[in-house]
């Protein structure tokens, strides 16, 4: 296809395209919401030289593999985005909007080309950037300078610094793969280097946590020395390895800027490929050197047992070296699990775009505001959102949202809402969807679930609110108050709450008329790992998620009471059905009459499961079993532990929903 | 900082090792002989060491952070009064970056967390017999 590759062999030809299509996508699609940023934002440095990075990359990689109409409309982009940044009389929205058509293009030449066709037609929409320029008043030549890093105070005081003759300083300082404690080292540098100078910014932040999982420390610096004797003052063995010093108020300043300081505009990752942070694949590195530290403790051990000396203390140096090993490789672990774990942003970026074009659709005013973008999360676990983000956002912009003219009536603001977040909540990772529309409403729900034969009209009655709202994500129930709007709503609900369950979640559902609905994602932070409750019933070992476990109890068995034929136990006033295990996996239970209860909880309800002993908590590597061998709904899989035992994880949803069912199968026959 | 200049690598240096467990004693006595140091004396509390320190005059001390009777932050600020110019360094498990934190800002010229290296306490040790540390 294109002559600079004709040196290749098929195959690698092919995987150079595969690569080229790939990183393609992505840098359209981080195109578009650096344009829809920059809306938000007209004229902001950072966004635009992004942008201008994005088109200038597509075009020199379309043009090498000969896919020159891309690079020619790319071209054109770059113009349209030259007027943009000189705002040389163009209307910036035009110019925005023109632009993500052009992506729009880009995308579909892409597609297209991949598929093996010939490519689209560019004339009409490049006519359309000329008919722009021309208005106008041609495209301009040249480029604004690069924007600023620092806040305006820290370049205020370089300035300053450098005006009464000091030099600024970037100053890099990797920790050395040994030192602990790291807020203490960063600590003992910055001591010495404010005695031969100033720090005008530090990062991370030398009071935040995040120091004690960096890697190295970035400072702005201004000092009166040489930058020679900054490395010498900078450097103290045992807590840096290296230390990098670059000139900063130089003109012709190198060096890579770390990502940190990109905080406008998002940092491209590639999705197909797992893309991963360096400073991660050093951090796994070290750990690995660590390890070899240990096994040379090991081996010193070995030796002296083999020479018959230092018999006394060698159970305790091996004590030591077996809790040096274990720690190194628990970090280990964790440092590989880190490699998994991508910004929550990779999915949350997509619905700008997604709500901006839904809403016009819908001819409604939607602000999406985005919380939490950096929160990070297994990429499995990122890549499988998307879609059922997708559709709580959909149905919020088509359903909760009101018409702007229904809003100003009842007193809200023309635009709604929606609300977007993530946070870390105990050891698992919560997605918020909120808007703040007109809110679900129950009794409607209700009427539908009845007409459509769900439930009996009694049972309607005495369904509390919580578990109304939770009649959304029923099997082809629509939701809609308005049911003609759209249709198939609740089909996607429940595929939602399938899709989040699948990915070893809970989702919550709040709602309050005229105030709006807020859909909550609790998921794990990983797949591959659970902390889990290891315990005992009969003879069989048992775990379940930590996470879906709110309290232990220790009962004698006559503490439990029979209610209406059921055992229940009552907590701190609260009555809690039981559920026996032997019931579900026929596992026997021991005769014991000492007994402990794990409380499960979700959406409001605690069911107790019974169990014969607790063994405690563990992290457990989850296998997948093949379902012949134990077919259950309720087994989520089994995990080998240390000592060879398999034990058998329990998926709590199942089993509360079982315990549920259990409940209303038992009103009902009362 | 640079109070010595001349390097002790080789040379001989003397050195009180301060611990309540005679394993992490043991341990650090011979990272200091390996590299060619003496441990004069061994303390198992913070008294003993100040006691010993008064007696010893030792070029370097490696003070435990936790340890009964006076603890690694009061002794160290006992040795300092003694003498302001003496080595100490903080020896302690992961998880005392409080007390770390507090042994540096009275004058602690260095830390290191067990479990370690040999190499690596070694070459703390050396930097701050060279000067270094804060």
């Amino acid at each position: 296809m294109a002559d600079n590759f004709e040196h290749l062999s098929e195959t690698e030809f092919e995987e150079i395209k595969r690569i080229f299509y790939s990183q393609s996508y992505e840098i359209v699609e981080t195109l578009q919401e650096s344009l829809i940023a920059l809306e938000g934002h007209p004229g902001d440095d950072a966004i635009l030289k992004n942008i201008k990075r994005y088109i200038h990359t597509l075009k020199g990689d379309s043009n090498s593999i000969g896919l020159t109409s891309i690079g020619g409309l790319c071209h054109s982009m770059e113009d349209v985005l030259a007027a943009v940044i000189d705002s040389s009389g163009c209307n910036g929205r035009d110019a925005v909007d023109l632009l993500l058509e052009c992506a729009d293009a880009v995308n579909a030449l892409l597609s297209e080309s991949e598929a093996g066709g010939k490519g689209a037609d560019t004339v009409k929409i490049i006519g359309k950037i000329e008919a722009l320029l021309r208005h106008a008043g041609g495209a301009p030549e040249g480029t604004k300078r690069s924007p600023v890093q620092y806040s305006e105070y820290q370049e205020l005081q370089a300035q300053d610094a450098a005006e009464k003759g000091l030099n600024v300083f970037e100053v890099d300082i990797l920790f050395h793969p040994l030192c602990r404690e790291k807020s203490v080292a960063a600590f003992m540098i910055m001591q010495r280097l404010n005695s031969v100078g100033q720090v005008i910014r530090a990062i991370p932040d030398m009071e935040s946590d995040d120091i004690d999982t960096a890697v190295q420390i970035s400072l702005l610096f201004s000092t009166g020395f040489a930058a020679d004797a900054v490395i010498r003052d900078a450097s103290i063995p045992g807590i840096t390895a290296e230390v990098i010093v670059r000139g900063y108020l130089h003109p012709e300043r190198k060096g890579p800027v770390t990502d940190d300081r990109q905080e406008q505009g998002a940092k491209g990752i590639i999705n197909q490929m797992l893309m991963i942070e360096s400073s991660k694949v050093d951090r796994v590195m070290n750990l690995v050197g660590e390890l070899i530290i240990g096994r040379s403790m090991v081996e010193h051990i070995a030796l002296d047992v083999a020479d018959g000396a230092g018999s006394g203390d060698i159970a305790s140096r091996l004590l030591a070296a077996n809790a040096y090993m274990e720690r190194t490789v628990s970090d280990l672990q964790k440092g590989i699990m880190k490699m998994r774990m991508v910004p929550v942003n990779q999915v949350f970026r997509k619905f700008p775009k997604i709500v901006r074009d839904l809403a016009a659709e819908e001819h409604k005013k939607v602000r999406l505001v985005i919380l939490g973008r950096e929160t990070e999360l297994d990429k499995a676990i990122v890549d499988a959102l998307g879609e059922p983000l997708a559709h709580i956002i959909r149905n919020m912009i088509a359903h909760g949202i009101e018409a702007p003219e229904l809003r100003s009536a009842a007193g809200k603001g023309e635009e709604g809402t929606i609300t977007l977040k993530a946070f870390h909540e105990a050891a698992q990772i919560v997605i918020e969807a909120a808007d703040d529309g007109r809110g679900i409403d129950t009794s409607a729900l209700k009427l539908k679930a009845v007409a459509d034969g769900h439930l009996s009209p009694e049972d309607a009655e005495r369904l509390s609110e919580s578990d109304s709202l939770n009649l959304v994500f029923l099997h082809g129930l629509s939701t809609s108050a308005t049911v003609s709007e759209i249709s198939g709503r609740g089909v996607g609900m429940a595929a939602v709450k399938s899709a989040v369950e699948g990915l070893r979640g809970f989702m919550e559902i709040e709602s309050t008329p005229e105030k709006g609905t807020t859909f909550r994602l609790r998921l794990p932070l990983t797949l591959a790992v659970i902390k889990a409750m290891l315990f005992e019933v009969g003879e069989k070992l048992y775990a379940i998620p930590i996470s879906a476990v709110s309290e232990v109890a220790r009962v004698h068995q006559d503490e439990l009471v029979s209610v209406d034929g059921k055992d229940t136990l009552i907590l701190r006033d609260r009555i809690i059905s039981l559920i026996h295990l032997h019931g579900l996996l026929g596992t026997r239970s021991s005769e014991g009459d000492r007994k402990f209860i794990l409380i499960l909880e979700r959406g409001g309800r605690s069911i107790g499961l019974v169990t014969d002993r607790l063994l405690g908590k563990q992290e457990l590597v989850i296998k997948a079993i093949d379902s012949g061998h134990a077919r259950s709904d309720y087994v989520a899989g089994a995990s080998i532990l240390g000592d060879g035992r398999i034990v058998l994880i329990l998926d709590a949803p199942s089993i509360i929903r079982k315990a549920i069912e259990n409940e209303k199968a038992r009103l009902a026959a009362l | 900082m640079g109070q010595s200049g001349i390097d002790r690598e080789t040379k001989e240096f003397t050195c009180l090792v301060a611990d309540d467990s005679e394993f992490a004693r043991r341990t650090l006595a011979r990272v200091v002989t390996t590299i060619g140091g003496n441990v004069v004396a061994e303390a198992s509390n913070g008294q003993e060491a100040v006691d010993l320190f008064k007696k010893l005059k030792p070029d370097l001390v490696l003070l435990d952070v936790t340890m009964p009777v006076l603890d690694g932050v009061d002794t160290l600020r006992r040795i300092l009064e003694v003498n302001g110019l003496a080595r100490v360094i903080m020896v302690s498990a992961v998880g005392h970056r409080e007390m770390i934190w507090k042994a540096i800002c009275i004058g602690a010229k260095h830390y290191v967390t067990k479990p370690y290296s040999p190499d690596y306490a070694g070459m703390i040790i050396r930097s701050v017999l060279n000067g270094g540390g804060v």
